[in-house]
């Protein structure tokens, strides 16, 4: 964010005395490592900017929604793209998509049977990352 | 257009290190991170999720 507030903020002639931000972002983390159910979740984030300039409101205003626009982090939690992933295991190429999901005996069990149960090993993580 | 690289690599209890580079320089930098000891680290290095909070105000 400072960074395309800064290098924006040069473009257009807008004079930044100092320039902070804080970050706040909510994560959490849940399911079972055994049965191969783990996802997590980024629920929120907040951007808090501390401004000083002589300019107006309005171009320190123009100026941030730019600097939103440009930060490359912040778009790529605001507007999801592909991930892609490989794996070389042992010096060859590994496609873990092909294998199930949790592969403890237990999981292995429940993955085999019949009918279906739920064992929930649960794990939960939240943290609040304050900078 | 920006494409940038990094290589993360395990270094020992939960702590890593990651190398990343511009496509355009050969100058690499490298940090590490950690967990705190409710999560089996050392509270020595920043987390990953400090990483990516920083990754946005910067």
């Amino acid at each position: 964010m400072l960074t395309q507030l800064v290098r924006y903020g040069r473009m257009l002639k807008v004079d930044l005395k100092t320039a902070s931000c804080e970050m706040k972002a909510r994560w959490t983390s849940e399911g079972s490592v055994f049965a191969g159910t783990i996802s997590s979740t980024c629920h929120w984030v907040e951007t808090h900017l501390e401004i000083e300039s002589d300019d107006d409101p309005a171009t320190v205003a123009a100026l941030v929604r730019d600097a939103e626009g440009g930060c490359y982090a912040q778009s790529a939690l605001q507007q999801p793209v592909p991930v892609t992933g490989t794996v070389r295991f042992n010096g060859t190429e590994l496609d873990y998509t092909n294998y199930p999901k949790g592969r403890t005996p237990l999981a292995a069990a429940i993955q085999s049977r019949a009918y279906r149960f739920e064992v929930n090993v649960p794990f939960h993580l939240s943290s609040d990352s304050y900078l | 257009m920006a494409t940038v690289e990094a290589a993360t690599v395990y270094l020992d209890g939960i702590q890593h290190e990651a190398t990343v580079q511009a496509e355009d320089r050969g100058r690499t930098f490298t940090f590490r991170s950690d967990e705190p000891p409710q999560l089996v680290g050392k509270d020595e290095h920043p987390y990953p999720l400090h990483c990516s909070a920083a990754a946005i105000g910067l």
